[in-house]
């Protein structure tokens, strides 16, 4: 009897998770628990429902894989690499390619890098971390800081002081709480070196997701995503969808009662 | 709160791991994204010295690019080609569909390719032909030429013995 | 009982809000279980408390306690300085309860007079706000998650700036887009007149933004402003634009050209007193004149020197007024160089009111308008006079 009601219980729990997953599943399991009695509550481990509850259990609960399709990566020309003689070594895993010179990213690989990257965007938009999109190219200034504006975070799209991760304190006068995420747009600087954020957040143990071209080196960032990192189309995608895997996750934090 | 700022040493899991083992981090300091990486890893491990691996980039050709080669090679480039457009297919796209189309009714390459001109041309689908007023069939470049000199034999030329002659 | 509890205390810190929801759950409310006697009350609450504390981040803790370092220490400033007041007040035998700044500044400049020449070294006694910089609120939560989405570039309102102009200026092209396909382009926009006035200074730029900007930031954003005005369409963004213009000086001043006077006879005149080096000269041109010269009681023969004479009918030359005007003047002290100088200033600076506005820009570009601030400059100990140095001597 006991077990029964138990597992309907995980039954009912899971069956909301999957399909709504927000604050009214938490009321599902109270509205459950109401019905039960001390005794047969005992039979339900503390850890069991923290694994029902844990958005950590699942694939992807946030459903960032819905965000996009290998079209739209292709339509907003995602594939296009540099030239052949540019191509840094630890990129040859990514390049499908080489179609006269010019590499072309596996976009398969990319879909995959890309649907892992925003999964973890979500989990920490989910738990309340600072994410900050960073690029360098004064192109895609605008683009970058109005996707951050609209998903409620931060943004660095200009010239990078050097001081800012490692000596924080003399820059913002004062302790301040460091990007718990670090987006990069595109990881190299104007000069065509690697962004100091890249080496910084390495530094300072801040994970980091970088959209990485042919003539970028892959290797300090924790979630790469090789890409097209020039064309105004496809920053404008891959800002869009950030912020859209921000939002998701954002829109499923249950509300905080201070 | 201890941090460690090796970024050439492990990564950022494997430090932020130690530090807690270690006690040196206190597990209410943990940083958030630490059980998030632990849930989903990346599938390459971020590592500063990886060594690159020993691909080769695979050039990429199809088997529409020999009749592309021919057809260039024929007609020249058409000029500005709009990548952003679609709905509007190219000659040789236009070319390349009426080959497929054609394929099976001829065993050999060139006598395909040409009849497939000959259908193009009298559609008018392709532009002028290049390389029409010659007899031997060069490479661009010699065809170039030898248009560029027939098109001078054309014009008139100044005969500077008639110059200094009287008249 | 005991498994309720472990029910309630979540240790994991992203279920927080689960936890706080489950509080308020119905399974509490209706008394199904109670809370306080099931759990100990100490046990709960300390759980609650510490929750609450690990929520403030460090940044937050950090900057509360410098506020109130700060609050603390502009409260002493301002008991000090209402303290002091009163005790001015009453060496002064003023009423204390209505002691003004402007009191406090005239008592101060009694009691403690001062020869420095910098106002701003002579002792003083104000208003902590006005003494102490106003200091920039927190710039982030409680939970430490900064309130401005720049933050991290640390110039948050100038690169705010940046992004507006950026903006506008797409909002601009829009416009110009709209009104190409509506095909009356040929309707000219009103031009942006930004003639009579300048970029305002890098400090004024730092005051606005309350952030400092190296040099190389401020050209930057009077480049895009430079390139932002320039679009055929920024007339539409007058208001922005001029606040960050400051209108020159030079034009108000030529503006207020005093008014004609009127004497007993109806005849119109104009005075003006002047100075050069240590002469003072009073000036009177009349109109409706025949072009008579008095100075000092005498004709223009009071000046031996040619030179001395030709300043005097240069201004009256310059603007056609020779024979049309009567110039009475009375002047003294200095040489007869320096009394001529303030003559014709005095000449000059009347003749505005009878002349139109051209010829008065034609006479301050001649230098007829300015006033020549030139003095004797002092000897100098170790030297012969003002420059001359005495004998050099190799050896």
């Amino acid at each position: 009897m006991i077990r029964t009601i138990a597992n309907r219980l995980k039954w009912n729990t899971v069956r909301c998770f999957t399909q709504t997953c927000s604050i009214n599943s938490d009321a599902f399991l109270c509205q459950n628990a109401t019905s039960l009695k001390d005794d047969q509550l005992a039979d339900i481990k503390e850890s069991e429902i923290k694994e029902i509850s844990d958005p950590l259990r699942f694939p992807d609960y946030f459903g960032v894989r819905k965000l996009f399709r290998v079209k739209d990566l292709f339509d907003a020309r995602v594939h296009y690499g540099h030239k052949d003689g540019t191509l840094d070594p630890n990129m040859k895993p990514y390049i499908f390619g080489s179609r006269l010179g010019h590499l072309i990213f596996d976009l398969d690989k990319t879909a995959k890098m890309l649907q892992d990257a925003l999964n973890f965007t979500a989990h920490i938009a989910y738990r309340g971390g600072i994410i900050l999109f960073v690029s360098h190219f004064p192109q895609h200034t605008l683009t970058v800081e109005n996707a951050a504006k609209q998903a409620g975070e931060y943004a660095h799209a200009r010239e990078w002081d050097f001081h800012i991760f490692t000596n924080s304190e003399k820059v913002y006068n004062g302790v301040t709480r460091l990007p718990d995420l670090v987006i990069l747009l595109s990881t190299l600087n104007p000069q065509m070196q690697e962004h100091t954020a890249v080496k910084d957040a390495a530094k300072m143990c801040i994970p980091t997701i970088g959209i990485v071209d042919s003539n970028s080196n892959p290797n300090l960032i924790t979630y790469p995503v090789p890409g097209n990192d020039d064309s105004p189309a496809a920053v404008q995608l891959y800002c869009n969808l950030f912020r859209d895997a921000i939002l998701l996750g954002k829109s499923k934090k249950p509300v905080v009662s201070t | 709160m201890a941090s460690s700022r090796l970024e050439r040493i492990g990564n950022i899991y494997s430090r932020v791991r130690g530090l807690l083992r270690s006690g040196a981090m206190k597990p209410e300091d943990k940083p958030i994204w630490y059980d998030v990486y632990e849930a989903f890893p990346p599938k390459v491990e971020p590592q500063y010295g990886r060594t690159a691996s020993e691909i080769t980039i695979r050039p990429i050709f199809y088997p529409e690019d020999i009749v592309r080669a021919k057809f260039y090679e024929r007609f020249g480039s058409p000029g500005l080609i709009s990548l952003a457009n679609n709905e509007y297919p190219t000659p040789c796209q236009k070319f390349l569909d009426r080959y497929k189309e054609m394929e099976k009714d001829f065993s050999d390459e060139n006598e395909l390719f040409e009849a497939v001109v000959k259908v193009m041309e009298e559609e008018k689908s392709v532009p002028e032909s290049v390389s029409s007023n010659q007899t031997d069939s060069g490479t661009s470049m010699a065809s170039m030429f030898s248009s560029a000199v027939s098109k001078s034999q054309t014009q008139p030329k100044i005969n500077v013995g008639d110059l200094l002659t009287e008249k | 009982m005991a498994v309720l509890r472990e029910l309630v205390v979540f240790p994991s810190k992203c279920l927080r809000g689960v936890r706080s929801y489950f509080l308020s759950a119905p399974l509490f409310q209706n008394g199904f279980l109670k809370l306080n006697e099931s759990v100990s009350k100490d046990g709960h609450a300390l759980d609650l408390e510490q929750s609450d504390t690990k929520k403030i981040s460090k940044a937050m803790k950090s900057y509360m306690e410098r506020a109130k370092i700060h609050d603390n220490f502009i409260k002493q400033q301002l008991h000090e300085y209402n303290i002091g007041k009163r005790h001015l007040a009453n060496m002064m035998g003023k009423d204390p309860e209505f002691f003004t700044q402007a009191d406090v500044d005239e008592a101060i400049r009694y009691l403690f007079p001062s020869g420095l020449f910098d106002p701003r070294a002579r002792p003083m006694m104000k208003h902590p706000d006005e003494i102490y910089p106003k200091r920039k609120a927190a710039e982030f939560d409680v939970n430490g998650r900064p309130y401005h989405s720049l933050f991290y570039t640390s110039k948050p309102n100038y690169y705010t700036l940046m992004h507006d102009l950026a903006v506008k200026f797409k909002q601009l092209d829009r416009h110009e887009d709209k009104i190409i396909s509506r095909g009356i382009q040929d309707q000219k926009p009103t031009e942006l007149f930004l003639f009579g006035s300048e970029w305002i200074p890098k400090q004024k730029v730092e005051n606005v933004l309350l952030e400092t900007l190296t040099d190389a930031q401020y050209e930057n954003l009077i480049k895009t402003f430079e390139r932002f005005s320039q679009h055929p369409y920024s007339a539409l963004e007058k208001d922005f634009i001029m606040q960050f213009r400051r209108q020159l000086a030079a034009q108000v001043e030529i503006q207020q050209v005093p008014e004609l006077m009127r004497d007993e006879s109806g005849r119109p005149y104009m005075t003006y007193n002047t100075r050069r080096k240590t002469s003072n000269a009073a000036v009177k041109v009349i109109g409706q004149g025949t072009g008579v010269i008095s100075i000092n009681g005498n004709d223009i023969h009071f000046f031996q020197r040619e030179q001395d004479k030709k300043q005097i009918i240069f201004p009256l030359q310059f603007s056609d007024m020779l024979g049309k005007v009567d110039v009475v003047a009375t002047v003294d002290g200095c040489g007869t160089s320096a009394q001529s100088g303030a003559i014709r200033l005095g000449i000059s600076m009347c003749l505005r009111s009878f002349v139109n506005a051209e010829t008065i820009e034609r006479m301050r570009l001649a230098g007829l308008l300015s006033f020549d601030p030139r003095t004797r400059e002092r000897k100098k100990p170790g030297q012969a006079g003002a420059r001359e140095k005495f004998t050099w001597k190799k050896r």
